[in-house]
């Protein structure tokens, strides 16, 4: 009996905290309130159901409805299957036990983690056990529970290190040591050639033996060392304690390895390489491995050391009580006794028990009960034929590692069915699109014997659909009964309604395509054909046909079909008319227009024969000099003619002069007068059935033959901001038309082409004069200009010129700075390349005008010298062009630089004229010394004198001392003596052309400031 | 050589130099705030690798440290105020240069040009190179000059004051190698450090506002004063149809005066005593008011420095302009000059060449006679020879 108050205490409000705080779902055994040895199915089935209905009913509560709506997802329920089978359940109860087990021991974790470590070594001290008392118990953890989860055993002094007591005494552990190193031997046993240890009576036997062998022979400190053991062997072995001397090496190696050991913990602790080095020398003292760790681990601990002890190589922890346990061999853990190995359930090899994968195939062993359950749970979907439930399954198992090639085997099965499933469906989903519901209906049946309870994407099963399809039918066929109805009682309109709304829901409904065949329909009326332009046009009366009705338009040759298979068809249409554009030039075709309702169709209204007559296409006519060739385009069996007359269109057959073909589809008309047009009717011949001729109006165009003109020969070009102009010398005859084209022009200089042709060559340019033609806004980078001469309909190609346009540097301006002139401008968008000319007579015409000097700058070098300088000028007038480049090709072009901010002129320098001044030994008079490199008159000069400290400037100069008027020869100085009387001192004197516009002719260079200055 | 620290003009000598640790594990050299830095840079303390001081050795100097986790450094900075010093700072000789001058007179201009020209033409014919010493410099003069003027060829902004934005105080440091000859026979390279301030002209105002933010001025090797002619009232009224002329700004005069009390003030330099500091007194903008200069006058040619600074073309240079500085009325100006500085000359100059048409240059940036004032500097500072030139 379920009791619903007692579910909800117990189970669903802790499961709803548990989902809330941590995402945890209950179990599956928990979950329905079902203990984990339940085992009757009919039991466990209503229970499940009853706990459905319980929660289902329960899901509104806004406190459980998370949780609720979780366990009862597609997912969730699937898993509960699980306890419908008894193996699956089975699996399910071993799994849901050890994740209880595992969440109980949740609070354990921490302790479990120290208890490992701890172990490590095989037994625990009593202080590392009074530590985790202290440091674990609480209110949840008891001691009681502490002390039983620690599995290895608590050892007070766990090392027993020997003594110097039990050994032999200090003098004869000396003696024995000198005497063997004498003899080169390791110890007394080896000496006697024996095993370490030997029993007393094989050391009594082999000291007999040897006492012998030493008696023979002379004295020497072999012997003696000889004999020196061999007392010591027969006091301390044969007739003492062979025990002492054991002792004695152990004392002897624990001695060494105490200095060692005081060395390495000098920082008090030993860590991992510092054992191993430790271990090492132990070792090669002769020590066994686990006899090494014992004196290390107590020599450390007596030393209060602390120390990393790693695991001896080879060493395996065993899962129980976490001790290491040495070597590979053993089976089972020699404190607990719990085995040490397991198989690998993946692969079957061996793997540790303590480890948590396998280290072959990485098969998780705490997986294993799970991936059981998995495995089991997909055979069951399959077994069940719920395809997806199985895939879902089969992938886990993969994912989780277990039985690879099992796992995917079902894997791939059931990936295999269901790509089939899909696949049925989709045939199913054509014929329902298609209407062809009794072929679905039949493929439905098929799916939902293949399909059992899969669920396709949109959530169906096989049979929801077949559900659906056979509803559907069941319509049709009511329509169908209905017709049937009507069509007994000589409704025959009513019953064509119903049959076809049958149609209309399944197409291939046989019942309904009987019905209608029994009634058919009636023929349209008035089918005649016409023809219109090039083509046939079709055109019939409505048909009294009720329905839903089309009509069938078919034609024929010789007579009108009786059948649409009589003929060819033509179209399919619910209009009144339709083009024929099929029948051939010059056939006589008949049609039929057959009413089409739900294929059923009337007999044919025909139509009348109709001859078809059609026009020539592409009709071109091109003149020459005296002579017109024609050309067009007919595929029909008739006779094209061809009617010209001069300087009027021939209105009718027999009009103007017959031109013979020369060939299909073309005509030459000879020796025509140049200048005359002439009009050419083409007018094409058909022979009709009954044997008569019958003409088409024809088609008219005209031409103008002309004397050829003569070509262009040569273009210029010329900048007329903002346009270039393209200039030629006019021919003799025709007009000149000049084209801009980006490539190539197509034909060669010379060539003929029709006027109509010229199109090609690209943009025509606008006419400025007859000689000349203007392109307004000339495109940056390469174009080609193309002239050609037309006269009449003809064009003779002429010369073509190419024109790199780029767009001219502006603002150009240069400024002499003495030692160089600096010019400067603006560069054009994307320029970055220009050459700058200058010469000293005229401007520059071109970048590369022979009569100029020049350089090529870029834009980057600008950018550095602030410009371009041209260094060390002559004394002469520049004139300076700058031309903006562009890289066409690997090649640099310059743009033209016509325009006139191009060009910049640079007035000659002044003419240089130096002074000197001196002073007389008193003061009183200067000498101006004036030189030139040649000769020259100056105009006249002052000496000023400023006393106020400054340099006297022309706009400032104080008092003039003198006026000078200079000339001078080349490179002959001339002098002049100026008086400082009445002059206050100190003074500044300097040298200026009494008319200041004269510096711009003359510049008079000083000496420095000093030699200036009169103190 | 005297040594001060380029940012807080500190003395720099002592027994203990600091070192910043250069440690990435805080866990090992645990970080500090570091108190001085944020009192230079005025905010908040940051948390940064500590700073120790080492005892400087009894000969030579010290150019790495040992911090107390165990880590080499040679990270130096400055005791006082814990900014990083450029790299072999103190090593060689180094030399400040401030650049002062009223807003807008083109000192943000002058000093990219300035450099650009040094790296470039100037650079060529003394066969120097002249490089960053730090990324700031670097990415200084890449941000805030180069950029306008080469690339976007537009003007520099105006420069914020160094109360607005932090980075304003510190300098542009650059290493001058160069070629040297000995008695025409030796020759030998020799670096030198060159320390730029560029400050805003708003910062200049009053004797408060750069005793605060300006402060490198008394502690400066040379200075370049920068005037604007077109600032003169009779320049403008002479040029006041030919020309558009700027906005009026704050008297030179006032500003000199600031400088030299700032100067006597720090350096503790009484009155009589003339200010030892070299003043380079450069005209800028000199192509706007070129038909005012005489014909004969040496402004209209370009200087020639090939491999030696010109002394005879900037005396008549100095003596000219100063003529002309009288002339405009700035008699009053060279007195002070006269009265309070040891060594100051006139200079004549242009920056961008030509005047920008509404903040922009098309043309590009033509400089003319930018280095003579920095060349004169570093005549006087005796870096490069001096001679006369071939005119």
């Amino acid at each position: 009996m379920f009791d619903t108050h007692d579910y909800m205490k117990r189970v669903l409000v802790p499961a709803a905290e548990a989902f809330s705080s941590a995402g945890q779902l209950p179990d599956i055994f928990m979950r329905y309130d079902l203990p984990l040895d339940a085992y009757h199915q009919a039991d466990i089935e209503a229970r499940i159901r009853t706990v459905h209905g319980f929660w289902n009913k329960t899901k509104t509560n806004p406190k459980y409805r998370s949780l609720l709506e979780r366990l009862l997802s597609e997912v969730e329920l699937r898993a509960s299957r699980a306890l419908l089978d008894d193996e699956a359940r089975s699996l399910a109860r071993g799994v849901v036990r050890e994740e209880r087990k595992r969440r109980a021991e949740a609070q354990f974790t921490d302790l479990d983690r120290t208890i490992r470590m701890i172990s490590g070594k095989g037994y625990i001290t009593p202080e590392e056990r009074t530590m985790l008392v202290t440091r674990y118990k609480s209110d949840v953890i008891t001691e009681t529970d502490i002390r039983a989860r620690v599995k290895v055993p608590e050892k007070a002094a766990p090392i027993l290190l020997p003594e110097e007591k039990d050994a032999l005494p200090l003098t004869t552990r000396k003696q024995i040591r000198n005497n063997l190193a004498v003899l080169s031997k390791r110890d007394l046993y080896e000496f006697l050639d024996l095993a370490s240890p030997s029993p007393k009576a094989e050391v009594t036997a082999r000291w007999q033996r040897k006492n012998a062998e030493v008696q023979v022979g002379g004295a020497d400190f072999r012997k003696t060392a000889a004999q020196e053991l061999l007392g010591i062997i027969k006091t301390h072995l044969i007739d003492g304690d062979p025990a002492r001397y054991e002792t004695s090496r152990r004392w002897e190696i624990i001695e060494r390895l105490d200095r060692d050991i005081e060395t390495a913990g000098a920082d008090r602790h030993i860590d991992r390489e510092e054992f191993k080095t430790l271990l090492a020398s132990a070792l090669s003292y002769g020590l066994t491995e686990e006899t090494a760790r014992d004196y290390i681990r107590g020599l450390a601990q007596r030393r209060n050391l602390g120390i990393d002890v790693p695991p001896a190589e080879g060493a395996i922890r065993c899962a129980g009580c976490h001790a290491m346990q040495p070597g590979m061999e053993r089976d089972r853990c020699s404190s607990c006794g719990a085995p040490l190995w397991l198989d690998c359930p993946s692969c079957r090899r061996r793997v540790a028990a303590s480890e948590a994968a396998c280290g072959a195939c990485g098969f998780f062993l705490a997986n294993h009960q799970i991936a059981k359950l998995e495995m089991r749970q997909a055979q069951l979907a399959i077994n069940e034929r719920r395809w997806g439930d199985a895939l879902a399954a089969a992938r886990e198992v993969v994912r989780l590692g277990w039985l690879e090639r099992e796992a995917k085997g079902l894997r791939d099965h059931a990936e295999a069915e269901l790509r089939g499933l899909e696949e049925a469906r989709q045939r199913i989903d054509a014929e329902l699109v298609a209407k062809r519901l009794h072929a679905a209906l039949k493929q439905a049946e098929d799916l939902k014997r293949r399909a059992g309870g899969h669920r396709f994407r949109d959530g169906s099963t096989a049979a929801d659909l077949r559900a659906t399809i056979s509803t559907l039918l069941a319509g049709a066929a009511q329509h169908v009964v209905q017709a049937r109805t009507h069509e007994l009682a000589g409704r025959l309109r009513e019953a064509v309604f119903s049959y076809q709304a049958a149609l209309a829901v399944a197409v291939d409904d046989d019942d309904a395509q009987k019905g209608l065949e029994r009634c058919p329909p009636e023929p349209p009326t008035g089918a005649r054909a016409v023809l219109t332009g090039a083509r046939v046009e079709v055109q019939w009366s409505r048909s009294p046909a009720h329905g839903d009705i089309q009509y069938l338009v078919v034609r024929g040759a010789g007579r009108a079909p009786l059948t649409p298979a009589d003929g060819q068809q033509v179209a399919r249409t619910t209009n009144l008319a339709c083009p024929d554009d099929g029948a051939k030039s010059g056939s006589f075709v008949f049609y039929s227009v057959f009413t089409d309702r739900s294929g059923v169709l009337s007999p044919p209204a025909k139509s009348e024969g109709l001859l078809v007559t059609q026009e020539v296409r592409d009709l071109v006519v091109e003149a020459d000099e005296g002579i017109v060739r024609g050309t067009f385009g007919f595929d029909g069996a008739a006779r094209v003619r061809v009617w010209r007359k001069e300087r009027a269109t021939p209105m009718c057959l027999g009009d103007g002069i017959e031109i013979p073909l020369n060939g299909p589809g073309t005509f030459l008309d000879r020796d025509l007068i140049n200048g005359c047009i002439y009009y050419y009717r083409v007018v094409v011949e058909y022979i009709s059935p009954s044997g008569s001729l019958v003409f088409t109006p024809g088609i008219v165009a005209s031409a103008q033959p002309a004397e050829l003109p003569a070509a262009v020969d040569a273009l210029e070009f010329r900048w007329a901001p903002p346009s270039l102009h393209i200039q030629y010398s006019v021919p003799t005859r025709g007009a000149v038309s000049v084209y801009r084209t980006a490539g190539e022009p197509p034909w060669l200089v010379g060539t003929k082409v029709p006027i109509s042709e010229l199109v090609r060559l690209g943009k025509l340019l606008p006419m400025v004069r007859a000689d000349c033609a203007a392109d307004p806004s000339p495109p940056t980078g390469r174009a080609l200009y193309v002239a050609a001469t037309v006269v009449g309909d003809i064009a003779v190609i002429g010369a073509a010129r190419a024109l790199v346009s780029i767009q001219d540097v502006s603002q150009v301006t240069a400024e002499s700075f003495g030692a160089y002139i600096l010019v400067r401008w603006r560069w054009p968008d994307g320029c970055s390349i220009a050459r700058v000319t200058w010469r000293f007579d005229t401007s520059p015409t071109a970048p590369d005008d022979r009569g100029a000097e020049g350089r090529t700058i870029t834009r980057g070098e600008y950018e550095i010298e602030g410009g371009f300088r041209i260094e060390e000028p002559r004394g002469q007038r520049h004139h300076i062009a700058v031309f903006a480049g562009i890289q066409v090709g690997g090649n640099t072009s310059f743009s033209a630089g016509l325009a006139a901010d191009t060009r910049a002129l640079v007035e000659p320098q002044a003419f240089k004229v130096l002074y000197a001044v001196s002073k007389s030994f008193f003061g009183r008079k200067l000498k101006l010394t004036f030189t030139a490199g040649e000769e020259v008159e100056l105009p006249p000069i002052i000496v000023a004198a400023r006393s106020d400290g400054f340099q006297p400037i022309p706009t400032n100069y104080g008092a003039v001392l003198a006026v000078l008027h200079v000339r001078l020869r080349p490179r002959i100085p001339a002098e002049f003596e100026v008086s400082l009387r009445d002059v206050r001192r100190p003074l500044f004197v300097r040298a200026l052309f009494q008319d200041p516009a004269a510096a711009r002719s003359y510049e008079l260079v000083g000496p420095s400031a000093k030699s200036l200055e009169v103190l | 050589m005297r040594l001060v620290c380029p940012y807080c003009f500190e003395k720099l000598g002592g027994t203990s130099p600091a070192f910043r640790c250069i440690n990435p594990d805080p866990t090992r050299c645990p970080l500090e705030e570091d108190h001085e830095l944020a009192r230079y840079k005025r905010l908040t303390a940051e948390r940064l690798p500590r700073v120790f001081p080492v005892k400087r050795p009894m000969f030579g100097d010290i150019n790495f440290g040992v911090c107390s986790c165990g880590t080499k450094t040679t990270k130096r900075v400055c005791q006082h105020c814990h900014n990083e010093l450029p790299g072999q700072f103190g090593t060689t000789d180094s030399f400040t240069i401030a650049l002062i001058g009223a807003k807008e007179v083109g000192k943000s201009n002058y000093i990219a040009v300035l450099i650009h020209e040094l790296m470039n033409r100037v650079g060529q014919q003394f066969n120097w190179s002249l490089s960053a010493i730090d990324e700031q410099t670097r990415r200084r003069y890449r941000n805030d000059f180069g950029r306008y003027l080469y690339e976007r060829r537009e003007v520099v902004p105006t420069t914020d004051s160094a109360r607005v934005r932090m980075d304003v105080r510190y300098p542009l440091a650059y290493r001058l190698v160069l070629e040297q000859r000995r008695l025409g026979l030796f020759s030998h390279r020799r670096a030198t450090s060159l320390v730029f301030f560029d400050t805003a002209g708003e910062d200049m105002k009053c004797i408060d506002v750069m005793s605060t933010e300006a402060k490198y001025i008394a502690n400066s090797d040379g200075l370049i004063f920068l005037l604007d002619p077109l600032q003169i009232q009779s320049v403008r009224d002479r040029l006041a149809n030919q020309i558009q002329l700027p906005q009026e700004a704050h008297d030179p005069q006032e500003i000199l005066e600031c400088v030299d009390d700032l100067v006597r003030r720090m350096r503790n330099i009484k009155p009589p005593v003339k200010i030892d500091t070299p003043v380079a007194v450069a005209f800028s903008k000199i192509d706007a008011v070129r038909p005012l200069i005489d014909p004969g006058s040496p402004i209209h040619h370009a200087s020639l420095h090939a491999g030696r600074f010109d002394v005879a073309d900037a005396d008549v240079m100095n003596a000219n302009m100063r003529s002309h500085v009288a002339e405009w009325g700035g008699a009053c100006i060279d007195r002070f000059l006269y009265n309070n500085f040891a060594t100051y000359s006139y200079f004549g100059l242009s920056a961008l060449g030509t005047s920008p048409d509404a903040g922009r240059l098309p043309m590009g940036v033509s400089p003319f006679r930018v280095e003579d004032p920095f060349l004169w500097m570093l005549h006087r500072f005796g870096v490069i020879p001096g001679g006369h030139g071939t005119r």
